[in-house]
């Protein structure tokens, strides 16, 4: 058996060196093939799909190297969703960023800014807020005026929690949370230490109250923008951590109320597939329901497509395939609701280095996409 | 935070009373969902209840990914020990032990050894391979509990490209062939070899091996020629149509008797794949399959000009491929073959690199998910 591999590449090799150039690409489709038996190449009807579908985009760094571009372009992603923060975030950089990326046939469909985002000073109306407003805006504008027209936001007062890290299938390194042994959140750099991160217990109509203040300004500048606005769900979405409810953004009445609250068209969801897992019943409606819902409504802006293995109290993260959801049922509910937003692959456990991970999500999310695409619901 | 469980415990119990409009409950497919559907639909199983499998040894760097990816079979030859010969029961027993501490079964042994060019082209010394080979068929069953062989017909040249780095999409390097470039070599030492003379040598090698198979359960499975032409450098290629493969199961009718679908190879042969595993399924004779794609440049059948492609662009209708393995029951091992090298990878074994079988297997395992829900849910 060795001996046949090397034997093979030997040969291979050989015959590599007599190889003339200028065989054309593997997407040309030959016209003209004589073919004996029916349907032997696939419908060019049919395949690829046509847009509008539902798109797979990738998590990618804003600064990519020339092998992280070919990447995505090897992975057949057409799509980007970027990150950065207040250090570079200006109309110049969002429009040199849509730049890098069109050269390369690569569309960049949302840009974020940390800095503007699960910020404290928002969601409890802390000293500082109307000037981390007036950020956020600056942040939309700069977005309209390099032409790109979605935004991720979230709206945590003290970030995500999350405790030891834990393993899943074939000792995978994976994020877990365990309610017992949670002690503190994090954001951007900042820890927020339980049991009470800001002092004192919030209540949930302080939350709301401050949460309109915000939404009402983001709303009218993002309508002004052509920006959309898709808010995270908190992460995980346990009723109360660390004093502070998460009652907005925790389940799907609270949904359901912000986005009443914030009455524009650009103001959605980025519905968060394993964040709406952790929860599991405190949701109040599960994910089906809740894309059914809000896709009808065409608030579902983005989608985070990850699994995990049972709802709170206690959750460790896994493959896409290895969760307690039916990821294919999933994506059937968005086919029938028109999704056509992306989905992206997030929160992967770790594998021997990071590429990994990415080339089998994006696999398995693009085996399912096409069947789910080109079936007749 | 210790009040944090009871808090949330009170506060999940108060909710749920609060929202009571029904249809509380998760994605997870509920058992009395699927009992409710009768017909022929089957209950839903992971990956379609095909064995995924990896083609790698066991100090491969594939093997900590297969075992994360639940890709839990392999496709491997016997390891080396001293001067063992890979048919004794020691280095059988040993190579089954090796895999079973990365816990992952030996499935398949592709290429055995004891099978060359004395047997092929009909050599003295055919006869001692061939008894070699039984007693490797007999103790791989007994001591290595593998009862799959992927063989070959291809005497001297194996499987051959014209070019190991053509950029594919996004500059992924793909292997690729052109009879072009290798029209006008010259023969080998074995001069012009024909193939009634090929067609002798595998009846004799059947006639004398598939009898063996059947008492001990060995699953025999061909590998179509690869590439699929007429002859390469004088010797002629026979096992590169599907009339051929006819003609070879009927040689000697058995389950046994089987075949490996490497699936770009009959493509380009022209056969519409899930058709002719429909038609094969029936006859019980796929015994294993190499699920890739690939892409004619030549805009004729049999294809002499070809290339590799991620299994995504490739010319099969792959999902239709799948559903057609999973309405014939197939169970047995698959593997991704032939994948591109990708960005940040060297080049060193073309098309076996780590990134792309990745990349396949996710691809893979969402069809095969696909495939296997609408049935379940959708019995036709």
């Amino acid at each position: 058996m060795k001996d046949n591999r090397r034997d093979f590449i030997k040969k291979g090799t050989a015959f590599a060196a007599l190889t003339l150039t200028g065989i054309s690409s593997c997407k040309t489709k030959s016209s003209g093939t004589e073919n004996k038996e029916d349907n032997y190449l696939k419908d060019p009807a049919t395949y690829p799909p046509k847009e509008p579908y539902i798109k797979i985009a990738l998590q990618a760094s804003p600064e990519p190297s020339e092998s992280d571009i070919k990447f995505i372009q090897q992975l057949g992603v057409d799509y980007v969703v970027l990150w950065t923060d207040a250090t570079k975030s200006s109309y110049d950089y969002y429009y040199s960023r849509r730049q890098l990326f069109e050269a390369a046939g690569i569309k960049v469909f949302g840009f974020g800014n940390s800095d503007v985002h699960n910020q404290d000073a928002i969601t409890l109306n802390l000293p500082g807020r109307d000037a981390k407003i007036e950020e956020y805006l600056t942040h939309l504008r700069n977005l309209g005026k390099a032409g790109i027209t979605y935004t991720t936001y979230a709206h945590m007062a003290n970030g995500i929690w999350s405790t030891e890290r834990e393993t899943t299938r074939g000792g995978a390194p994976a994020r877990g949370f365990n309610l017992d042994n949670a002690r503190a959140g994090n954001w951007n750099g900042r820890t927020f230490e339980g049991p009470l991160t800001h002092g004192r217990k919030y209540t949930t109509d302080e939350l709301w109250a401050n949460y309109k203040y915000f939404i009402k300004k983001a709303a009218a500048v993002a309508e002004e923008q052509n920006v959309r606005i898709g808010i995270h769900p908190d992460d995980p979405p346990v009723p109360e951590l660390g004093g502070i409810p998460r009652c907005i953004f925790g389940n799907f009445d609270g949904y359901k109320r912000a986005l009443e609250i914030a009455g524009s068209p650009n103001v959605g969801i980025c519905l968060c597939v394993g964040c709406w897992l952790e929860g599991g019943s405190l949701m109040g409606k599960n994910v089906i329901e809740t894309i059914k819902y809000f896709g009808e409504k065409k608030k579902l802006f983005k989608v985070h497509f990850r699994n995990v293995n049972q709802p709170l109290p206690h959750f460790t993260e896994t493959f896409l395939d290895d969760g307690y959801a039916d990821m294919f049922k999933i994506l059937k509910a968005l086919k029938e609701v028109d999704f056509n937003g992306v989905i992206i692959a997030d929160h992967i456990p770790g594998m021997i280095y990071p590429q990994t991970g990415t080339a089998f999500s994006i696999g398995y999310m693009k085996g399912l996409v096409e069947r789910v695409v080109a079936e007749k619901i | 935070m210790k009040d944090n469980r009871r808090d949330f415990i009170k506060k999940s119990a108060s909710l749920a009373a609060g929202i009571s409009i029904g249809g509380i409950g998760t994605s997870l497919p509920k058992p009395e969902d699927q009992n409710k559907k009768s017909g022929k639909a089957k209950p839903f199983t992971k990956d379609a209840g095909i064995k995924f499998a990896f083609l790698m040894g066991p100090t491969s760097p594939k093997v900590p990914f297969a075992r994360q990816l639940g890709v839990l079979h392999s496709v491997s030859g016997v390891e080396k020990f001293g001067d063992l010969k890979p048919w004794d029961p020691k280095a059988i027993t040993a190579t089954r032990e090796i895999w079973k501490k990365e816990g992952i079964k030996w499935t398949v042994v592709e290429g055995p050894p004891s099978l060359g060019s004395p047997t092929k082209l009909g050599l003295s010394g055919k006869d001692e391979e061939i008894s070699n080979f039984i007693t490797f068929m007999k103790n791989l069953k007994q001591f290595g509990d593998v009862d799959i062989i992927c063989y070959n017909w291809m005497p001297v040249i194996s499987w051959a490209r014209t070019q190991m780095d053509k950029p594919g999409r996004g500059g992924a390097l793909v292997t690729a062939f052109d009879y072009e470039d290798i029209k006008n070599k010259p023969l080998t030492q074995y001069g012009e070899i024909s193939k009634e003379s090929l067609w002798k040598n595998l009846e004799y090698f059947l006639k004398a091996v598939v009898p063996e198979a059947e008492k001990i359960g060995m699953n025999l499975s061909l590998h179509p020629d690869d590439p699929q032409v007429d002859s390469i450098q004088g010797i002629s290629r026979i096992m590169n149509s599907v009339q051929s493969f006819d003609r070879m199961l009927d040689i000697y009718p058995s389950k046994y008797n089987g075949i490996t679908m490497c699936q770009g190879n009959f493509s380009l042969m022209g056969a519409d794949i899930p058709a002719l595993v429909r038609r094969w399924g029936k006859r019980e004779v796929i015994n294993f399959v190499h699920f890739r794609s690939v892409q004619d440049l030549s805009g004729k059948i049999p294809s002499a000009k070809f290339t590799e492609c991620f299994h995504d662009e490739g010319q099969i209708d792959m999902y239709e491929a799948m559903k057609a393995y999973y309405d014939i029951g197939f169970t047995g091992p698959l593997r991704p073959d032939h994948v591109p090298t990708m960005s940040g990878e060297t080049n060193e074994r073309p098309g076996y690199m780590t990134l792309g079988n990745l990349y396949a297997t996710g691809y893979i395992r969402g069809l095969a998910e696909s495939v296997a829900k609408n049935s379940a849910n959708h019995p036709s």
